[in-house]
This record gives C-alpha cells, sequence and structure tokens, in this order.
C-alpha cells in the first residue's frame, strides 16, 4: 500500500481536531502490519469503494471515544447512554474517512464511503484487511486514536 | 453553545415564520448522535422537529404524514442514500425545502444534490460558524415555492 493514501486522512483528522477546537495533535510514529486490527475497546470500520477500495479503522480506548462522542454533540453524555456515545464516536469517524475522501480526490483518486461499523470490545480482533494495513496513532491531550489505513488501488499501485 | 440564544432573536436564523408559527424540520440522518444534536440546534432556535428518520424508508414514510416545511438529509445512508431520497420526495412535493447534509467534501455529490433540487448543502461537523450556515439555509429553504 502507498504511503501517499494515508496522508489524505491525516490531513482530514487534524483538521476536524482543530475545528472542534483541538488545537494540541501529535501524529505518532507510522507502523505496517498484515492481517486483522486488533481493538483497543472500540473500533469504527469505514468502507472506501471506488478507485482505491478498502477499510479505514479507527481504534481507541472506550474513555477516548466517550470523549469523541461528547465533542460530536456538543455537550456531556453519561456513561449509560451506550447507543448515543456509540453513535457519536461512528459520526466522528465518518466525518474523518468523508473529509479524508474529499482530500483523496484532490490527489486523482475518486471514492466514496460506506456508512461506519462500530465494534466494541477488548482486544477484540475486527477486521482481516487482506493485505498491508499502515497504523499512525494520533495523539491529543485525551488520549490516542490509531489511524488504520488499508486501501488498494484496484487499477494497480 | 451559547451563541443559540442570539441566533433565536435572528429573523434570518430563526425558526418563525411571518404569521408567528414555526418552521417544520424533519431531521433524517443514520447517526442518532446527529439527529440529536440537530434537534437541540433547532429547537432553541424556533424550528419544530416534526419528525425523524434513521434510513431513506422510514424518511419517505414520515415524510407523508409529517408534513415539513424543510427536510435535513444525510447524504450517506446504509439502504437507500440521500440524493435517491431527496428525488423521491421532490417527486412527491416540490415545494418542500431540502438542506443536505454531507461528511464528503465531493464536488460531484454536491453538484448532483443542487441538481436534484436541494436547496443547499452543509459539510459536517456542524459546529460554530458552521451551525449560524446550518440555520441559514435551513431558513431560507422553508421559503423555497
Amino acid at each position: 500500500m502507498k504511503v501517499e493514501y494515508l496522508n489524505p486522512f491525516i490531513t482530514a483528522i487534524f483538521a476536524i481536531f482543530k475545528e472542534y477546537g483541538i488545537d494540541e495533535v501529535k501524529r505518532g510514529k507510522l507502523g505496517f502490519h498484515t492481517g486483522t486490527i486488533e481493538s483497543m475497546g472500540v473500533a469504527v470500520d469505514v468502507g472506501i469503494t471506488g478507485d482505491l477500495e478498502g477499510h479505514i479503522v479507527c481504534d481507541m480506548s472506550l474513555r477516548m471515544g466517550a470523549k469523541l462522542a461528547e465533542l460530536v454533540l456538543q455537550e456531556q453524555v453519561i456513561p449509560t447512554h451506550q447507543d448515543l456515545i456509540q453513535s457519536g464516536i461512528s459520526e466522528f469517524v465518518n466525518i474523518v474517512v468523508g473529509r479524508g475522501v474529499g482530500e483523496l480526490e484532490k490527489i486523482g483518486y475518486k471514492c466514496k464511503i460506506t456508512p461506519p461499523l462500530i465494534y466494541v470490545g477488548n482486544e477484540m480482533k475486527i477486521i482481516e484487511t487482506g493485505g498491508q494495513t499502515i497504523v499512525v496513532p494520533i495523539e491529543i491531550p485525551f488520549g490516542v486514536i490509531n489511524l488504520n489505513v488499508a486501501l488498494t488501488n484496484l487499477k494497480g499501485g | 453553545m451559547e451563541e443559540l440564544e442570539q441566533y433565536a432573536s435572528d429573523p434570518e436564523l430563526n425558526g418563525l415564520k411571518k404569521d408567528g408559527s414555526s418552521v417544520r424540520v424533519l431531521i433524517v440522518d443514520d447517526s442518532l448522535a446527529i439527529r440529536r444534536l440537530l434537534r437541540r440546534i433547532l429547537e432553541s432556535t424556533g424550528y419544530m422537529v416534526v419528525g425523524e428518520a434513521s434510513n431513506g424508508k422510514e424518511a419517505l414514510a414520515v415524510f407523508e404524514y409529517s408534513a415539513p416545511d424543510v427536510v435535513v438529509l444525510d447524504i450517506v445512508m446504509p439502504d437507500m442514500d440521500g440524493i435517491e431520497v431527496l428525488k423521491l420526495m421532490k417527486a412527491k412535493r416540490k415545494n418542500v425545502g431540502i438542506v443536505m447534509l454531507t461528511s464528503l467534501s465531493q464536488r460531484d455529490t454536491v453538484e448532483e444534490a443542487i441538481r436534484s433540487g436541494a436547496s443547499d448543502y452543509i459539510v459536517k461537523p456542524v459546529i460554530k460558524d458552521r451551525i449560524r450556515r446550518f440555520l441559514a439555509a435551513v431558513k431560507k429553504a422553508s421559503a423555497v415555492r
């Protein structure tokens, strides 16, 4: 997988955090893996179709997820409202991936996204990507999100 | 969202019609979080949320009986996408105002929505200045005839 497929999603997540008023965002060390992605607690998978095909999976702790949900909802959410928290987390990732796909278009790849799927549970194997996945930890003051990008250019590349 | 109080008294943004009644809005988005956020923004500024739907089929059913002035419609949804729902709603009632909500900032999708009769579109997240833009779009869409 080309690193050029990753950058649009990094640009997107930085921009979205900034729009939510979070300026302290750091990018951690790039990693590569193959096979399944294991969740730290909650993971959201958005499918990509079009010129590039595959998955973007954002993986984080439940605590971090709850913070993201509060950003989306712009209000505090009580922990028992799991449906609302999970919906907020999914929506955050959906917004990031949607923006990332817009960035991909700027470099010549036209893609669409599928609605997000959320997985909750520790050390859960959530997806078999079938190829190489690039993972970048994105650090904000509340915690870390692992941004997993597994995309293939079906026309080659 | 302290700004909502200010927007509620702005006739360009608030949900009050000239006769003093409220603009009726249907919210269609598969995200519970987004529906809750938009309901809060709309109800705090004088709009009446007459229904919510989480997918296209449900949206068309609620549309029939809730008689909204404006539909706020997400583009990416599980069964039927927002553009298809938009076309079906416009075929049923040409004068309904439709504001598209999208996480996709792709030109093609937005252009297709406008060509199909959407009054405007808002790119998510709906936050800060975009709340103002969202309210202005809904108010403008309520005047579609």
